[in-house]
């Protein structure tokens, strides 16, 4: 389990010092789903970094514990080794000209036997479904691809965790929905731990707890039902529910019996047992 | 207009023939003592072991003929303007004159070998890179720097930075055209006008490309680095190499042909 306790982080700049993130308590339990959200400049992606291990925080710890433990000391987290963490735009994030040599680099790092990254290169490559792209120079696959070819290079590392910092912002909706389902895949079938930073509430709706960031500072924290069902955190963290639950509520005002619908599915078939 | 087309020379052609699985090391190693033969020869004879030599390579390596007269086409403008400077600008015996200009035989044979030399060159250059994979170059310029790691040369992170470098190479080229249609989209005038003005030109296109690659080399380091890279750390690699047959056969045919062009010096 990652846990942070009383996390803050602060930057000098030619202004003094600013707040980046302030007193933030938290726990990732092993194989858990957690979605990070947050408006821009909330400090998201600090804290992805921070959890990664990329990062020391200005005060307070940073640890993987073993669960059940009460507080820390726990050891601290090594980047790519215990934290896989996935950026926003892939382009910038592949190292090498091929997508197999790609996924080795990691490993070439950790400075494994070639035999060993023979195998976790072919795992990585069936896993994603990327076998037939494994000579493909990176420039030559789409968006989705290239961010797949990302998250493969990560997982051949065998992190216990996995931080998607925005990693679909740039992807189209199709290719979004693409990566997410195969790191939920991942999730259920290696019981990975994945931490979702998004500023997009639709990722959220796979997620069995949300992080709800503004200002550097947790405003809200739960099962995604719970915390939208207070909108008003979300609101205030300058993020607008997704478009079910917004029509949820107005159903609310009329039928107060209506249930939170947090998708689409979950509305339209309320909605059918209302007629 | 795409930057990312018809440049061959750095070109990789992906193959299973003899010449493409040997030895990267080798074949980079051959190709020096190539270049060396062709840079110590002093007549148009002495190219011909080493004409052989890559002629042979080349109908090995089963890399269509097209593919380096693609990679030579580039450097013709530079062929045709030397061979226009020897030939005019060459004393000797005259065989053609028109008014100051002047034709001499010893100018159109220093034309003709430095011709033979801008190709062999290129012959020599594509066939490399065109049979090795980037990754494999880098690799095996590293091993070739390697003994100069005891007088502190990074060879590693420099094979490393070489490899990064070609696989940015499209990615600049795509982000550089995608600039370009931005700025002609806003009413840019790319290359039109008078020298200055056209350098001028150049100036918004050249600014957001500089922006846009040290923020790419700044994420790429922290993406680096979260795959736990670290500057002087060993690692181990993806790739091995064993030295075969074929790498003998090409090490010792390249020897050959730096023995033959000597062998034809001393005998004139």
């Amino acid at each position: 389990m990652i846990r942070l306790d009383k996390v803050s982080f602060s930057i000098e700049t030619s202004a003094g010092a600013v707040q980046v993130l302030r007193d933030i308590d938290l726990q990732f339990p092993d194989g858990s789903i957690t979605a990070i959200v947050g408006p821009n400049g909330s400090g998201k992606s600090t804290l992805a970094r921070l959890i990664s291990g990329l990062l020391c925080p200005s005060s307070g710890v940073v640890a993987l514990v073993d669960e059940g433990t009460a507080s820390p000391p726990g050891r601290r987290v090594c980047p790519g080794v215990d934290v896989g963490l996935v950026f926003q735009n892939p382009d910038n994030q592949l190292v090498a000209t091929t997508v197999e040599d790609d996924i080795a680099f990691g490993l070439e790092n950790l400075s494994l036997s070639h035999a060993e990254m023979v195998n976790r290169v072919d795992d990585a490559l069936d896993m994603l479904g990327l076998r037939e792209f494994r000579a493909y120079p990176p420039h030559r696959l789409s968006g989705g691809q290239k961010q797949k070819v990302a998250i493969a290079g990560v997982l051949a590392m065998k992190p216990a965790f996995l931080v998607l910092d925005e990693a679909t912002s740039l992807l189209d909706p199709s290719n979004r929905q693409e990566v997410m389902r195969a790191v939920f895949d991942l999730n259920r079938e290696l019981g990975i731990g994945v931490i979702v930073v998004t500023h997009l509430l639709d990722e959220v709706l796979g997620t069995s707890r949300m992080v709800v960031l503004a200002g550097g500072i947790v405003i809200a924290s739960g099962e995604p039902r719970d915390v939208f069902a207070a909108e008003d955190s979300v609101r205030c963290g300058g993020l607008v529910p997704p478009l079910s639950a917004r029509a949820s509520r107005l159903m609310q005002l009329r039928w107060p019996d209506f249930p939170l619908c947090l998708d689409v599915d979950e509305f339209v078939e309320a909605a059918c047992l209302l007629s | 207009m795409s930057f990312s087309q018809g440049f061959v020379l750095g070109q990789h052609y992906p193959g299973s023939s003899p010449v493409h699985r040997s030895s990267a090391l080798v074949k980079l190693i051959a190709t020096i003592i190539v270049m060396v033969t062709i840079f110590v020869a002093v007549n148009t004879s002495e190219y011909l072991p080493v004409a052989l030599f890559l002629l042979s390579g080349i109908m090995v390596s089963r890399i269509p003929a097209r593919f380096f007269l693609r990679g030579i086409k580039p450097i013709l403008f530079l062929i045709v303007l030397t061979v226009a400077v020897q030939i005019l600008f060459t004393p000797g015996d005259s065989i053609w004159r028109f008014g100051v200009v002047r034709v001499t035989s010893q100018g159109l044979v220093l034309a003709a070998f430095i011709t033979c030399r801008l190709v062999l060159l290129t012959l020599a250059s594509v066939l490399l890179t065109a049979s090795t994979s980037p990754i494999e170059l880098t690799d095996a310029i590293s091993d070739l720097l390697k003994p100069f790691r005891y007088i502190g040369l990074p060879s590693a992170e420099i094979a490393l930075v070489m490899s990064i470098a070609m696989r940015f190479v499209p990615t600049i080229l795509e982000e550089t055209e995608r600039i370009i249609r931005a700025q002609v989209s806003r009413g840019a005038r790319i290359g039109e006008g008078g020298l200055v003005a056209r350098m001028r030109s150049f100036i918004p296109i050249l600014v957001p490309l500089f922006v846009s690659s040290f923020r790419r080399a700044d994420d790429l380091a922290i993406a680096m680095e979260a795959r736990g890279f670290r500057v002087n750390q060993p690692r181990t690699r993806y790739h091995l190499r064993g030295f075969h047959a074929v790498d003998l056969v090409i090490l010792v045919f390249s020897l050959v042909t730096l023995g033959a062009a000597v062998l034809l010096r001393v005998w004139r």
